[in-house]
C-alpha cells in the first residue's frame, strides 16, 4: 500500500483523481510538517531549559533563527491550508478550478496571519534605545534659543522620558527664544524639525 | 551590493512573501489553468509569465514609495 492509498483510506477517498492526491498529499504533508516543526520548536524550548538550569549556561536562539523557523511554519501552513480547503471545496463543489482558487486564497490567508505573527513578534522587542522618531508630535520647551537657519536645543518628553535634543526651526527665518513652547514636526538624523505653538493650539491642550 | 530597499516592504514581511509567491504562483497558475482544461503547453506558460508579475509588483511598490518618501522629506521651507 502507498503513502498516496493510505492517505486516501484515511480520508475516505476511493480511486483519488490527480487533483485529489495533489490536494490530499499537501494536506497530508503540510500538517506532518507543521506538527513536526511545532513539536521540534516546543521540545527545543523544554531541552534548551533543562540544559539552562543543570549546566548554568544560556542556550537562547537568536532572533534570526527564530524567524526562520517561523517563516517555514508559514510555508507548511499555506501547504497544509491549500491541500484540506482545496479538498473540502472540491468534495463540496465538484468543481476543480474553484478548489484550486479556493485552496490558493487559504494559503495565502494563512501565511498572511503568520506574517502579522512574524510583525506582533517583531514589535514586542525592545533594546531599551532611544528613537528620535518617537519625539514626532510631542510638545515641549526650548531650552536653548533656536536662532534663525541655526540649532538649538528642546526639552521634549521621549518615550517618556525628558530629553535634551538638537532642534531646528521648521521655518529657517524663524527664532524661537528660551522658554518658548514647541512642537516636533520630523526628525532628520538626530536633528528634531520644530515650530513654535500657536496660541489657538496651547488653548485646547489646557482644555485636554 | 546595493540595498535596493525591498526588504522593508510591508513592514519587512516582503523577502519572505516574496520567496513563497515565487515558489508558490507558478504551481498555483498552472493549476488553474490546467483544470480550467486549458491545453499543457499554455498552462505552463502561463505559470511562467506569473513569475515577472511578482518582480513588477515590486518595483511598483518601491517606486511608490520612494517617490512617497522624497514628497514628506521637503521639511524645512
Amino acid at each position: 500500500m502507498s503513502i498516496v492509498d493510505w492517505v486516501s483510506d484515511i480520508v475516505g477517498i476511493s480511486a483519488p483523481s490527480t487533483l485529489e492526491i495533489i490536494f490530499l498529499m499537501s494536506g497530508f504533508l503540510g500538517t506532518a510538517f507543521f506538527l513536526i516543526l511545532m513539536t521540534m520548536m516546543m521540545l527545543g524550548d523544554i531541552v534548551g531549559g533543562v540544559f539552562d538550569s543543570v549546566f548554568d549556561t544560556d542556550f537562547t536562539m537568536d532572533s534570526d533563527l527564530s524567524f526562520e523557523l517561523f517563516s517555514i511554519q508559514g510555508l507548511a501552513a499555506a501547504v497544509m491550508m491549500f491541500g484540506w480547503v482545496g479538498m473540502f471545496t472540491l468534495e463540496a463543489t465538484d468543481t476543480e478550478v474553484y478548489a484550486v482558487i479556493v485552496g490558493g486564497f487559504s494559503a495565502a490567508a494563512s501565511m498572511y496571519g503568520v506574517g502579522l505573527m512574524l510583525k506582533g513578534i517583531k514589535n514586542l522587542e525592545s533594546d531599551g534605545t532611544m528613537k528620535h522618531e518617537d519625539a514626532v508630535g510631542e510638545r515641549g520647551q526650548v531650552y536653548s534659543r533656536i536662532r534663525a537657519n541655526e540649532s538649538g536645543e528642546v526639552q521634549v518628553a521621549v518615550d517618556g522620558t525628558l530629553r535634551t535634543l538638537t532642534a531646528r526651526a521648521k521655518d529657517k527665518a524663524l527664532h524661537i527664544s528660551t522658554g518658548e513652547f514647541i512642537k516636533v514636526i520630523d526628525v532628520i538624523g538626530n536633528t528634531l524639525v520644530v515650530e513654535p505653538l500657536s496660541d489657538g493650539e496651547e488653548l485646547v491642550d489646557e482644555e485636554e | 551590493m546595493f540595498d535596493d530597499g525591498s526588504d522593508e516592504l510591508f513592514g519587512g514581511i516582503w523577502p519572505f512573501m516574496k520567496r513563497a509567491l515565487v515558489f508558490f504562483l507558478p504551481i498555483w497558475v498552472f493549476l488553474i489553468c490546467w483544470t480550467a482544461d486549458l491545453h499543457i503547453f499554455i498552462s505552463a506558460i502561463a505559470a511562467g509569465l506569473s513569475l515577472p508579475l511578482i518582480q513588477i509588483f515590486e518595483k511598483m511598490k518601491l517606486k511608490h514609495q520612494i517617490e512617497s518618501e522624497s514628497d514628506s522629506d521637503n521639511v524645512i521651507k
